[in-house]
């Protein structure tokens, strides 16, 4: 059996009706993604609430836990709603279960409308304030019942202990406690429900002859007889025994005798008790190591506990792990998501696992088909059939969805952009524009050249419905890729011109662009003219592109030969640079009033001869380029105490836009509305 | 899907527990015994097998039955599959809660996973239940009078039906108790009436009189009633809906035990029959009856008699 659905209503962060979490699950494992407070522990919590945990740890139910209603939601609830004090319901629907599972739930299961659907179990956790004190404490009924809404028989405490509880792995444990030998030990009990410690062995008979054959054919508890026997023995314990027999005689009545016993473990002669107590002597930890570091520690427990589930033969096989990622470094992590992955996906086992992450690297690791990403308090699985990725996206992200993109599953805004120099311009230009995508929690998926609108395809829905849109803006950032016409002499490229795709051809070809990944909430802004070096320059950047190309191809230049660009060396350089553009500024004038422009602009022709500078001869390179022309923007816009409104006008409009529209979680600006409302079309 | 193996090695009941359960019920230690120590009771309580265990009214059946319970829950290994003790009456419910009612084998006995009650309340938990509550009729209360005069006035007192009624009941004062007396049987869920006779109107005969009365049935039902005499074609009807139920109840039940087996109908014999003892795999069936009433129809066919 698995848990294949979970609805929560009114508790803490999640509301009712429309605002309830829904979510459905597969088998095997599903990870819970998303930034903090999303409600991925809410989530957690409420499993365990309404399943209960194996470790039996005691969890009250808080004020705190019941939902407050929002204005929005309080304007939506009718009368009598609102007069109600919320009531929380969590359920979960559990399905796939095996005969011997339905015949220890007979008298809860629910049926379906057809006879061949084979019968779920429904276990519906309700708890609703009283209003009452009991012992100086809120009371509030607490009830766990069984039916789709919680209308079929009450599921006893005992039944649910036995057959629903949850195996749980809070954050930051402290797993060597866990380890460590004592009563009740996880390692007792994984120990214990292992057939072969019970099965192998024989017990120990003292008439038998001691040799070392017979000595390694004893069980458990035949090696804790002998060390009791040998322990008796012993002349230091027989003296020290001695003694305190001693003083039991002093102080015992007359006519009872004391006497004392010092044995390996109790004095019961239950067999059964008496493996526990023994078992609750050993400690597990790596072979060979000392103390053990926190990482390791838990990596042991977690094999423990999956140890346990897989043996479970009654029971829930449902772990919860909270944020695995706690206390392993990097490579660990990903071996340990590997792991749980492949223990849940092995036929058999029919262990379920259920982990909240806030790691890229967890969730890089982790299949697709396996993320459920929680953004705004709501559930959006990333499997198959849920997203409008196609059959070939699942693969391509499988390979290229790494550590630094997946960032993509933890932010409020996200901006793809096509490679390093957007990458590394664009949170510049954001802060320019009094924009901080740090604070605004956006991220840069820089995809390299490839698969731009697969990444995009990842947050938008296959049948959307109501409730169902991720609200989180995605930018795609991509080049136009047409040239004016002068720039085929000037840079030497040969991409098709404006000129010959004429004014129809420009714009359909701006809408094909636009329309192949625009929709839901990701939108496509294309370059206003050609690429992203091209419109800086053109849109009034000219002179700082110019210099920061000159300065990236000396640097490299130099790097090449093995010598250091120093300070002084850089300031001719700068020097150099900005009287070489004075030039290509006036000779752009003159080739424009000659006429000899191919009815090109000056802006045009400027930013080709400055765009030549990444194409002709030894070519720029543009991710060196990007990060001089950020620092010397950044140095400007301190140094001279520019606003925002200085950059708006000269920085190119389709990453005004884009900035704009990844950042509005605060505010939006006029001009990215008039942006948005001009790129896109199908909003 | 592959079954578990469901383990079916029922515990065995040895003279120490007959000692320590005399005393549990405040007997006498050879109470079972009798003088010269060979009672038929101590195999009773011994057997594990398929028995009718039949006596002379008041010797003693229901302290049998009990005394045989409390070791059996005792040593009960298994966590979810239980004992099913089934009665006419809550007779040996009572029974449990008034000798064992304060022990822990008493409290274990009445809860999960065992099943100590009537018939009609067996089959209402594991079977009628559930399957009204899937079907979105929850809290059903099961009343003869509630259900009858909800039916009557439906009827608008009898004159919807009334050339029916006069067609099948003479006298005019049984119309009325006609009426009231709506139930399913079977398990197509046909229709019958009873008064001084008993009428019934097949599902599959699809009259416009059928379709009227199974409307009224399902409106009282959506108001949460139905009568007494539903609840067995309720059971029967998921059973024939739900094939492969009745192996999962068998797993769950390996050993069941009816007291006052003389008193249940026919209609109760052949549900019980076929939930627990048709096919290859029937359950260990102990009957707890009266030697000198006739209560047996040809379903258990290897019994054993102690008198």
């Amino acid at each position: 059996m698995y848990l294949s659905k979970i609805i929560i209503e009114n508790f803490r962060c999640f509301g009712e009706g429309d605002n309830r979490f829904e979510l459905s699950l597969k088998p095997g494992l599903t990870a819970l993604v998303g930034e903090n407070d999303a409600g991925k522990t809410a989530v957690i919590d409420a499993l365990r609430f309404a399943l209960g945990t194996t470790d039996q740890e005691l969890n009250r139910l808080e004020d705190t836990d019941f939902h407050v209603r929002s204005a929005e939601e309080a304007k939506q609830s009718s009368e009598k709603e609102k007069d109600q004090p919320p009531e929380i319901k969590i359920t979960c629907k559990f399905e796939n279960l095996t005969d011997n599972q339905l015949k220890s739930f007979i008298e809860f299961l629910t049926y379906g409308k057809d006879a061949n659907d084979k019968p779920v179990l429904y276990v519906c956790w309700t708890a609703k304030a009283t209003g009452e004190t009991r012992r100086g404490r809120p009371y509030r009924r607490v009830e766990v019942r069984s039916g789709e809404k919680g209308e079929g028989p009450s599921i006893d405490r005992e039944v649910r202990d036995l057959l629903l509880n949850a195996t749980y792995l809070r954050p930051l444990r402290d797993a060597e406690q866990d380890l460590s030998s004592g009563r009740g030990s996880r390692l007792s009990q994984v120990l214990l429900k292992t057939e072969e410690i019970k099965s192998s062995g024989q017990k120990y008979n003292s008439q038998s002859e001691i040799n070392r054959e017979y000595l390694e054919s004893l069980n458990v508890v035949g090696i804790g007889d002998l060390a009791d026997e040998l322990l008796g023995k012993q002349k230091g314990v027989e003296a020290a025994r001695n003694v305190i027999d001693g003083h039991l005689g002093t102080l015992s009545l007359n006519g009872s005798n004391l006497r004392s016993s010092i044995k390996v473990s109790g004095t019961t002669d239950d067999p059964e008790i008496r493996l526990r107590q023994i078992l609750e002597k050993l400690d597990l930890s790596l072979a060979g190591q000392g103390r053990l570091g926190l990482g390791s520690n838990n990596l042991l427990f977690m094999t423990c506990e999956l140890l346990l589930l897989a043996q479970e033969r009654e029971g829930n096989k449902l772990l919860l792990i909270e944020e695995p990622e706690a206390h392993l470094h990097p490579q660990n992590q990903l071996q340990v998501i590997k792991f749980l992955q492949d223990q849940a996906s092995k036929d058999g086992t029919g262990v379920q696992i259920i982990v909240t992450t806030h790691s890229p690297n967890l969730a890089s690791a982790i299949k697709l088909d396996n993320l459920v990403m929680i953004s705004g308090r709501r559930p959006f699985p990333l499997r198959r059939g849920e997203t409008e990725l196609e059959e070939s996206d699942y693969g391509f992200l499988e390979r290229f969805l790494d550590v630094t993109k997946a960032n993509l599953f933890f932010a409020r805004g996200v901006l793809i952009v096509e490679g390093d120099s957007e990458n590394i311009l664009l949170p510049t230009l954001a802060n320019l524009l009094g924009r901080d995508f740090t604070r605004d929690g956006v991220s840069i998926i820089n995809v390299g050249g490839i698969g731009l609108r697969r990444y995009a395809r990842i947050f938008q829905r296959k049948n959307l419905q109501k409730n169902t849109l991720i609200e989180i803006p995605v930018a795609c950032v991509t080049d136009l890729d047409v040239m004016p016409d002068c720039a085929r002499e000037i840079t030497g490229k040969s991409l098709k011109t404006k000129g010959q795709l004429g004014e129809n051809g420009l714009s359909d070809k701006k809408k094909k662009l636009i329309g192949k990944t625009t929709g839901q909430r990701v939108k496509t802004f294309v370059s206003n003219e050609w690429t992203l070096e091209y419109d800086l320059a053109f849109f009034g950047l000219a002179e700082d592109v110019y210099v920061a190309a000159s300065l990236a191809k000396v640097d490299d230049a130099l790097s090449q030969r093995g010598e250091i660009f120093d300070q002084e060396k850089f300031k001719t350089e700068h020097q150099n640079a900005i009287e070489a553009f004075k030039k290509v500024e006036t000779d752009a004038k003159e080739v424009v009033q000659s006429g000899n422009a191919d009815g090109c602009s000056f802006e045009e022709v400027l930013a080709s001869n400055v765009y030549a500078l990444f194409t002709k001869g030894t070519k720029a390179s543009k991710p060196l380029a990007a990060q001089y022309l950020a620092q010397s923007l950044k140095e400007k816009h301190e140094n001279e105490l520019l606003n925002s409104a200085y950059w708006h006008e000269r920085l190119p409009k389709y990453l005004v836009a884009a900035i704009g529209y990844v950042t509005r979680t605060t505010d939006g600006w006029g001009e990215a509305k008039e942006a948005d409302g001009k790129q896109s079309n199908t909003d | 899907m592959v079954s578990n193996q469901i383990p079916t090695n029922l515990p065995e009941v040895t003279d120490d527990d007959i000692r320590w359960v005399s005393a549990l019920l405040g007997l006498k230690a050879n109470a079972f015994y009798g003088v010269d120590g060979k009672d038929p009771r101590q195999d009773a309580l011994k057997s594990m097998e398929t028995v009718d265990i039949a006596a002379c009214p008041g010797s003693g059946k229901t302290t049998l039955l009990v005394a045989k319970l409390a070791i059996l829950a005792k040593k009960w290994p298994y966590q979810t599959q239980g004992l099913c003790v089934l009665s006419h009456t809550n007779a040996a419910q009572d029974e449990i809660e008034s000798k064992l009612g304060g022990t822990a084998v008493g409290r274990c006995l009445l809860s999960y996973p065992h099943y100590v009650g009537t018939i009609h309340g067996f089959v209402n938990k594991f079977l009628s239940l559930p399957m009204l509550r899937s079907y979105g009729f929850a809290n059903i209360h099961f009343s003869n009078e509630i259900s009858g005069a909800k039916l009557w006035r439906l009827s608008s007192n009898g004159r919807e039906l009334k050339s029916y009624l006069k067609e099948n009941f003479k006298k005019p004062r049984d119309h009325q108790i006609a009426v009231k007396s709506i139930h399913y049987v079977g398990e197509n869920l046909d229709i019958c009436l009873k008064a001084t006779r008993s009428v019934c109107l097949r599902r599959i005969s699809n009259s416009s009189t059928f379709k009227v009365m199974n409307e009224w049935k399902k409106a009282i039902l959506r108001d949460g009633f139905a009568v007494y005499d539903d609840i067995i074609a309720y059971g029967q009807f998921v059973l024939k809906t739900y094939p492969g139920i009745e192996k999962i109840i068998r797993d769950r039940f390996p050993i069941i035990f009816i007291d006052e087996a003389q008193d249940n109908n026919e209609e109760q014999a052949a549900l019980l029959h076929r939930i627990f003892t048709t096919d290859d795999s029937p359950v260990f069936c102990q009957r707890f009856g009266d030697a000198n009433q006739a209560i047996y129809n040809s379903v258990v066919s290897h019994m054993k008699r102690y008198s």
